[in-house]
């Protein structure tokens, strides 16, 4: 929440979902904001399908997001119900998952 | 299912398989099906690795693949599912380190153990390699497999307008597959011309289930007029917080880009796939002999036809001991999973030989498929010139390529000389994303500073030694670590 100003570009992001439909839906949220997924999915994989890209800044100030997608690589690290470092393509979204931005090492909550 | 009695004395005499892949699925089904006791370690949700992964099944998703790809996998699993209840297997665990012994610290999100094997398996498949460009690490820009496997195991095309760049046939899978999701793709940029898989038919029959759907693949981009640009290799990815254009060049013979031959596209998503490496850390640390293959991947652990190691009771199956894709992996493993179970129950790798022999036939022919594929696919010298002093090689410590030149020409001219020098490959990934890159970099001829000064020991013909694989090669929290179970008073 108290980030959200700061991540305005992706947050305002009018991109459709680009998932099948079908299957009963969850929420979760990402920076405060409520989002859709379905159960099953890793929370890289929701928030890509919520056209969220971007979801840690690295050590050097750049964005980063996902990158090999299975779990080799912790590119998609980012805070995950209160844990830094959490990999978003390996946990899997369920409903009330509390998921924000990583800022470089990211910080316990 | 295995008696998990712990004790040193009385251990079980079992088999630790490592990855539940397309070969430790098999090795493991193999072993169990022989009547010995396997432990099946794997860090997805699932098994199934990355070829056969699968989607939770109440997602429901479409399935993924042609036709033959879908019965091989139906295939694997379910000849894994026949033998679960007798196998100890454990998702969502890594393997953290490997001990003398045959000793294998595993850890999940909660707890760690230390578990004592007589023969270990490691199937731990591979890595997808990209070449730094400018902009690869921008949010969007990923490995081809990542776009695939969002496909695969959650039903979302990770973007609208996607381009792929690499070489070899997984692009061609991924952007096809990509299509019947729904999503555009703008270009195919191909290093190496497809045509040239279809060069020797003779050798290639023997590749026929991968040739054919390769085949049905091209057919469906054909028919989505999908631009497939051969020769093209990537220039830039611009964006700002995001991908939002990709620049595509020309190659030139040497991989490097043509002056004037620029093309742009407007992309949400990038997918990059320049080859494969293998995951051989676990091998390396246990101290087994390896050798360098770039075509293959990599540094890979020496292996004889029953994925015997240098170290007694260590083996290597499928691509973990080098690529040569899921259909040999599949068969590797029920042949590797049988000369274990000989190893503990005879001191014997061959004496279960005969029963596999269907799967070594198999084997032999999918080997001498993908050998004849994979120079076909060689890295010219050139493209290791695409990244820009200012881009950065190591994602992890966001170390740029000028800072990797600067240790080379202060004559740091070893893996583990770069890595003590600037941290490029010390960050969370294990060296897995840069480890090829700075060997490259190394290699002289790669780069312009000269090679004299070494204050490290010099090079090892014909290409250096990988950095060294240190226990932690998976990242496990210290109250997973502090957090032991199991263990021998």
């Amino acid at each position: 929440m108290s980030h959200s100003s700061l991540f305005a570009p992706y947050h305002q992001s009018t991109l459709p979902s680009r998932q099948d439909s079908g299957a009963t839906a969850l929420n979760f949220t990402f920076d405060g904001r409520t989002l859709n997924a379905r159960p099953g999915q890793s929370v890289a994989a929701a928030l890509l399908a919520n056209g969220i890209r971007h979801w840690r800044q690295a050590e050097d100030g750049s964005p980063r997001g996902l990158y090999c997608g299975v779990g080799q690589c912790w590119e998609c690290r980012c805070i995950i119900d209160g844990r830094p470092n959490a990999r978003a393509c390996m946990t899997e979204v369920r409903a009330g998952l509390v998921v924000r931005f990583q800022h470089q090492l990211g910080s316990f909550e | 299912m295995s008696a998990a009695m712990p004790g040193q004395q009385n251990l079980p005499s079992r088999i630790l398989v490592i990855g539940a892949g397309a070969a430790g699925l098999s090795a493991a089904a193999q072993a169990a099906e022989l009547g010995v006791p396997v432990v099946l370690i794997d860090e997805a949700i699932r098994p199934g690795g990355q070829i056969y992964r699968q989607p939770d099944p109440e997602l429901k998703t479409r399935a993924i693949g042609t036709p033959g790809e879908v019965s091989r996998k139906r295939r694997v699993l379910e000849r894994f599912a026949r033998v679960r209840e007798r196998i100890d297997y454990r998702p969502e665990t890594s393997a953290v380190a490997y001990y003398p012994g045959h000793q294998v610290l595993v850890a999940d999100a909660h707890r760690s153990e230390l578990l004592h094997a007589s023969a270990v398996i490691v199937a731990t498949g591979l890595h997808e390699l990209a070449i730094p460009f400018p902009g690869w690490t921008l949010p969007g820009v990923s490995t081809a497999g990542a776009l695939q496997s969002l496909l695969k195991s959650d039903g979302v095309c990770a973007g609208e307008r996607v381009a792929l760049v690499g070489t070899g046939p997984l692009l061609i899978a991924v952007a096809a597959q990509l299509v019947q999701a729904g999503a555009r793709v703008q270009a195919v940029a191909l290093l190496h011309p497809l045509r040239n898989a279809f060069r020797h038919p003779a050798t290639f029959w023997q590749g026929r289930e991968v040739l054919a759907d390769g085949l049905r693949y091209l057919a469906i981009l054909k028919r989505a007029r999908v631009p497939i640009l051969n020769g093209f290799i990537p220039l830039r990815a611009e964006g700002e917080n995001g991908v939002s254009n990709l620049v595509l060049a020309r190659s030139d013979r040497r991989g490097r880009p043509l002056a004037g031959s620029e093309r742009t596209f407007a992309v949400d998503a990038v997918g990059i796939n320049y080859g494969f490496g293998a995951n051989s850390e676990l091998l390396r640390m246990a101290g087994a002999e390896v050798a360098f293959d770039a075509r293959r991947g990599g540094w890979l652990a020496q292996r004889d036809e029953s994925g015997a190691t240098s170290i007694p009771g260590l083996f290597v199956a499928g691509d973990a001991g080098g690529l040569r894709g899921a259909l040999a992996a599949s068969a590797d493993g029920s042949v590797v999973g049988a000369a274990a179970a000989g190893w503990i129950r005879h001191q014997d790798t061959q004496r279960f030989f005969g029963l596999t022999s269907v799967a070594a036939n198999e084997r032999a022919r999918h080997w001498r498929f993908q050998d004849a594929l994979a120079p076909l696919f060689a890295l010219p010298p050139g493209v290791w010139s695409w990244a820009r002093p200012e881009t950065v090689v190591c994602r992890c410590e966001s170390v740029p390529r000028e800072r990797i030149d600067r240790a080379l020409a202060d004559g740091h001219l070893t893996l583990n000389g770069v890595k003590r020098n600037c941290r490029a490959g010390m960050g969370f990934c294990g060296g897995r994303n840069c480890l090829r890159t700075i060997a490259a970099l190394v290699e002289p001829g790669s780069r312009s500073v000269p090679t004299a000064g070494s204050c490290d020991g010099g090079l090892a013909a014909p290409a250096v030694a990988p950095m060294h694989a240190r226990p932690g090669i998976r990242l496990a929290t210290l109250a997973a670590l502090a957090n032991r179970v199991g263990d021998q008073a």
